[in-house]
């Protein structure tokens, strides 16, 4: 009898999570719009890890990573009443992911140009006044180790639009057209934007130690 | 009539469908003319080759990272999206190794519950009827004519090794689905309940078996085999001590032997009879002695 009901709770457990995990993005957030609280917990955990990850990528620290995280997925929850089966899902959801990350990612610069122009009391000069040109490989490049740290560090030098459309393209598989209706640039734009990322990335990675690596090897 | 391209317009195309090449967003036509212009434009392959490598390495290096599960959490909590206690508890079967230890854990539980409910009570001796212990005897009774029987009834042997051999039982460790089944131990170290369990079904055996020789005897009696009859009813009263009709069964015995001619034998365990229960002894004494 124990036996027949824990093997009925399980297959019924099991079955109906399969079931709600076999749904599209756009039949569980309109689940949730009529009330299905589980349905928002798995779009949450269907499309977490890519929304953190375009994030951290994209702002680079991850305690800044968390905070907007949790915005994001505040704001969508908020949000869902307003939300219309018109297109994708992930195409609203980035929209709110990247609208997040452009706003944090300027908040920060203000705060570091802010930090630069202080002037320092004794010699009266700014912290930018002290920074080297970047005709010289930055110690940060040349001491980097690893492939990655490179490339983190080539991200960081993108502007915040090309390396949007990087992240989305290459990172998070969106075609050039759903990261111009993301965006809201032209089709056109995103390639020439995506062709700066690219051509910025190899100019960074042909300073470092890797540069082997992308040339030809045939 | 058609508008050339200039070479810088036509740059321009191309590194846009380079992208669109890269990214495999050509229609067939548009990629089957595009690798046409490759072959006549060795910059152009060039600069393929050099994207290439670029995306092989950010695909390489720039790994995806995991939400840490706390940050799940957390916002779930903030949402108010927190799992009801079923669903968590529903959550522990999803994994396999535990659902099992569960499914074990409750068929060992029932098992057992059904097990002690089936068991027939043991009997007892009935203090009433106990007039006195049957070894309390200067001497035990004869019963020689048992020996020829005795090798050929020989009672079944108890293997404990023929019990499944539950490692962490004995050990007191947690079962795993891995210790079912284990051959690993030599010696099978049985809790104590399970040893509980064999002595039980031990005595059920031979209380069985007593009764078997008991109503093996009364059906030879009722053939007219008597010396058999008393010999199986010897064998019941010997081998069964505990056996809670052995000493209706002995004066079954001793009426056998007064039935087969045996007066001898008869007389010398109506003695024997006469010291455990002087009742019985007595109504056998006026069945054959005047």
């Amino acid at each position: 009898m124990t036996l027949t009901l824990t093997t009925t709770f399980y297959n019924i457990s099991l079955f109906s999570n399969m079931a709600e995990s076999k749904q599209s993005d756009e039949a569980l957030m309109l689940a949730f719009q009529s009330g299905n609280h589980r349905a928002f917990e798995i779009l949450i955990r269907r499309h977490q890890n890519g929304v953190y990850n375009f994030i951290y990528r994209f702002l680079g620290n991850p305690q800044t990573t968390e905070e907007v995280f949790q915005e994001v997925f505040i704001k969508i929850h908020r949000a869902a009443e307003k939300y219309l089966p018109n297109g994708k899902f992930t195409t609203w959801l980035y929209t709110i992911v990247r609208n997040q990350c452009v706003d944090t990612f300027r908040r920060q610069k203000l705060r570091e140009t802010l930090s630069l122009d202080a002037r320092n009391e004794v010699t009266d000069a700014s912290l930018g006044d002290m920074i080297a040109g970047d005709e010289t490989p930055p110690d940060e490049l040349a001491s980097a180790n690893e492939i990655e740290d490179i490339l983190n560090y080539a991200l960081d030098q993108l502007n915040p639009e090309q390396k949007e459309v990087f992240l989305m393209r290459e990172k998070r598989g969106f075609k050039f057209e759903e990261i111009a209706n993301i965006t809201g640039a032209s089709v056109n734009t995103v390639k020439s934007r995506m062709r700066y990322a690219l051509e910025g990335l190899r100019k960074i990675l042909k300073q470092s130690k890797y540069r082997e690596l992308l040339e030809e090897r045939d | 009539m058609s508008k050339e391209s200039t070479p810088n317009e036509k740059d321009q195309k191309n590194q846009e469908a380079l992208l669109d090449y890269i990214y495999s967003e050509m229609s067939l036509n548009e990629e089957a003319s595009f690798k046409q212009e490759l072959e006549t434009n060795p910059a152009l392959k060039s600069e393929l080759k050099t994207y290439l490598h670029l995306r092989n390495l950010s695909q390489q290096h720039l790994p995806e990272q995991k939400v840490p599960p706390r940050l799940t959490k957390s916002l779930l909590a903030e949402l108010g999206l927190r799992r009801p206690w079923y669903e968590a508890f529903a959550k522990t079967f999803m994994r396999p190794a535990l659902a099992g230890a569960c499914v074990l854990a409750i068929a060992i539980t029932v098992g057992y519950q059904f097990r002690n409910q089936g068991v027939v009570e043991i009997a007892q001796p009935n203090p009433k009827t106990m007039e006195s212990p049957l070894n309390s005897f200067d001497s035990e009774p004869d019963l020689s004519d048992l020996v020829p029987t005795a090798v050929a009834s020989r009672e079944p042997e108890w293997r404990v090794s023929r019990q499944p051999k539950l490692r962490g039982f004995a050990s007191r460790q947690p079962i795993t689905l891995a210790s079912v089944g284990s051959s690993v131990e030599s010696q099978p170290r049985m809790p104590f309940q399970v040893n509980d369990d064999i002595g039980q079904l031990k005595q059920e055996s031979d209380l069985a078996l007593a009764h078997f020789y008991y109503t093996q005897g009364l059906r030879l009696r009722a053939m007219g085999e008597h010396e058999d009859a008393a010999r199986h009813f010897g064998l019941a009263v010997k081998k069964y001590p505990t056996y809670e009709l052995k000493y209706q069964v002995f004066a079954q015995r001793v009426d056998s032997l007064f039935a087969a001619e045996k007066y001898e034998q008869a007389q010398k365990e109506l003695a024997w009879l006469g010291h455990v229960s002087p009742s019985l002894a007595e109504s056998v004494k006026q069945r054959w002695i005047q």
